[in-house]
């Protein structure tokens, strides 16, 4: 194998499948004249690579509401034709997590809070926006909603257009995308320190700065 | 500018301060990612410890990212492993790291180097690495290493009773630093023999621990005499920002220092008075790391336009480095040049 140059711009890496022999797996962004497309790519050459790249396409096919370009079992595409990055990192993270001899499953778009006795739904409001909302939320308790639309905010790099209300910047509907997302707004501290962890990984500090 | 030289002609040639037809890319340090391990076949930590590995890896610095020298060192523990540390060698995705909580020495007196140390496998898959670099690419610069006594007294001392003795005890470390400063010239001349053209010589008394009259006080003399003894060019390695030294560090005799981008390039060319070479200096967690090639071939010119004599990274790249990031810094040496 030799090092492909039409990749494009690299948007995150999973160093070690622990499902395809610790292989390196990324995911590419390449500009095309329908729009940018997302490449599943791995250097390896492991014995089962090519069906774990089609597997991670689509898991976020299934998961993210993305679509296969025709021609390539590892190429996908947003419907809407552009590319939200920060959702499509966490989306390709994720896939990670889909244990591999189940078929993947849209996520709904309502969700128990793992943090109170709260059921969050995420409703589409139209032109790609998403209000949250709350039920079951105990009398004097606060909704958990404004919160865990922040944290869609944050973790999707999404518009805010009000406390619970949030919008893709394309303004298409992107339900799959969004409950998926919301898995994963509602512990976002564990999210970013999994990200801060995965960056400082691999990173050689000099021995004074070593722990 | 010269006729068209090969990549070792003119990473020589630049250490020695002499003329090239263009600036060279040189990797005094590690530029191993996980995708050139998937590449080649030769994952961490095993490349850290089976010579072929180690080889074919180092070699993509080359044959894929373009530099003009191949450093098949990629960690700073070979040594260490070799006289007894405890070595943590993690996984394929992290660097192998000393254990510095548990020392195996305590004071100056309880060093006792084997004289067969270098028959360790650990430093001898280096020096075969180097063997079987020198004669796959004969006309690549092949950059070996070998650690300075004061990394290596983090490594067996641990990092914060090192420091203090360096505070309280002129005297003992001193005597700690000249009782380890053989492995440094033992492992430099070894790896000159195997075949390297010059060796990375790291020395971490780093700019955030260690103020610049310590370098002088405890580093400057012994530098100067790896400068002497070692055969083939130095080039020093110290991360962080070192402008205060840099003075110093030029009067050693070394050929080249691998500085940190803490440092500007102006101010660091003009610190060593073009007494010493520079190479390094494009950052690897910002720039390399996290962002894309246009922000690499920005620091890249700015070292060029500066007068550097050789363009790489800062330190050893983090290992999920992007390869799109490290193929920009020959692109932008190329453009700079003219060049196809």
């Amino acid at each position: 194998m030799q090092i492909r140059t039409d990749l494009g711009t690299r948007v995150e890496l999973v160093s070690m499948d622990p499902h395809c022999h610790d292989a390196t797996i990324g995911l590419y962004r390449r500009e095309t004249a329908d729009g940018p497309v997302g490449i599943v790519h791995s250097y390896s050459s492991v014995a089962g690579i090519a069906k774990r790249l089609g597997f991670l396409a689509e898991a976020m096919c299934v998961l993210g509401g993305l679509e296969r370009v025709e021609g390539d079992d590892a190429t996908v595409r947003l419907p809407c034709r552009t590319w939200h990055n920060a959702a499509l990192k966490r989306l390709f993270l994720d896939c990670f997590r889909v244990d591999p001899s189940t078929a993947p499953e849209v996520k709904p778009l309502e969700a128990p809070d793992t943090r109170s006795e709260q059921l969050i739904r995420v409703e589409p409001v139209g032109g790609g926006r998403y209000r949250v909302g709350a039920t079951d939320v105990p009398e004097g308790d606060d909704s958990r909603a404004p919160a865990i639309a922040r944290a869609l905010v944050r973790l999707a790099q999404l518009e805010e257009v009000d406390e619970t209300t949030v919008g893709f910047p394309c303004g298409e509907r992107h339900d799959a995308l969004i409950g998926a997302l919301l898995v994963r707004a509602q512990n976002l501290r564990a999210a970013l320190r999994e990200e801060e962890l995965t960056a400082s990984r691999g990173v050689l500090t000099a021995p004074s700065a070593q722990e | 500018m010269t006729a068209a030289m090969t990549s070792r002609e003119r990473v020589l040639a630049a250490l020695h301060g002499e003329p090239v037809d263009r600036t060279p890319l040189v990797n005094p340090t590690s530029v191993a990612t996980v995708e050139l391990m998937d590449l080649v076949e030769a994952p961490f930590p095993d490349a850290n410890r089976e010579p072929e590995l180690m080889a074919r890896l180092a070699a993509t610095g080359h044959t894929e990212l373009g530099f003009d020298s191949i450093m098949p060192v990629f960690s700073i523990i070979q040594e260490s492993s070799a006289i007894g540390c405890r070595i943590q060698w993690e996984q394929k995705d992290n660097w192998p790291t000393v254990k510095m909580t548990e020392p195996i020495f305590e004071r100056s007196e309880d060093i006792r180097i084997q004289d067969d140390w270098m028959d360790h496998p650990d430093a001898q898959c280096v020096l075969e690495a180097i063997r079987i670099l020198r004669r796959e690419y004969p006309d690549v610069a092949v950059i070996g290493k070998t650690m300075g006594p004061w990394s290596q007294a983090y490594h067996s001392f641990g990092v914060e009773k090192f420091l203090l003795m360096s505070l309280d005890d002129e005297s003992a470390t001193k005597d700690v630093l000249d009782r380890l400063k053989r492995l440094t010239v033992e492992y430099g001349i070894a790896q000159a023999e195997a075949g390297a053209d010059a060796v990375t010589l790291p020395d971490h008394a780093t700019g955030d621990l260690v103020s610049g009259e310590y370098y002088k006080r405890y580093l400057q003399e012994m530098h100067a005499e790896f400068a002497e003894q070692i055969p083939i060019p130095i080039i020093l390695h110290i991360c962080g920002r070192t402008v205060d030294r840099m003075g110093y560090i030029a009067e050693t005799g070394m050929a080249a220092f691998h500085y940190d981008s803490k440092n500007e390039p102006g101010e660091s060319m003009e610190a060593v008075g073009g007494k010493i070479r520079l190479v390094g200096n494009v950052n690897n967690p910002q720039t390399l790391y996290a962002k894309g090639a246009e922000d690499v071939k920005d620091e890249v010119r700015k070292n060029l336009e500066a007068g550097v004599q050789m363009i790489g990274p800062e330190c050893a790249i983090p290992l999920q480095t992007p390869i799109e990031s490290l193929r920009a810094i020959r692109e932008a040496v190329v453009e700079f040049h003219g060049l196809n």
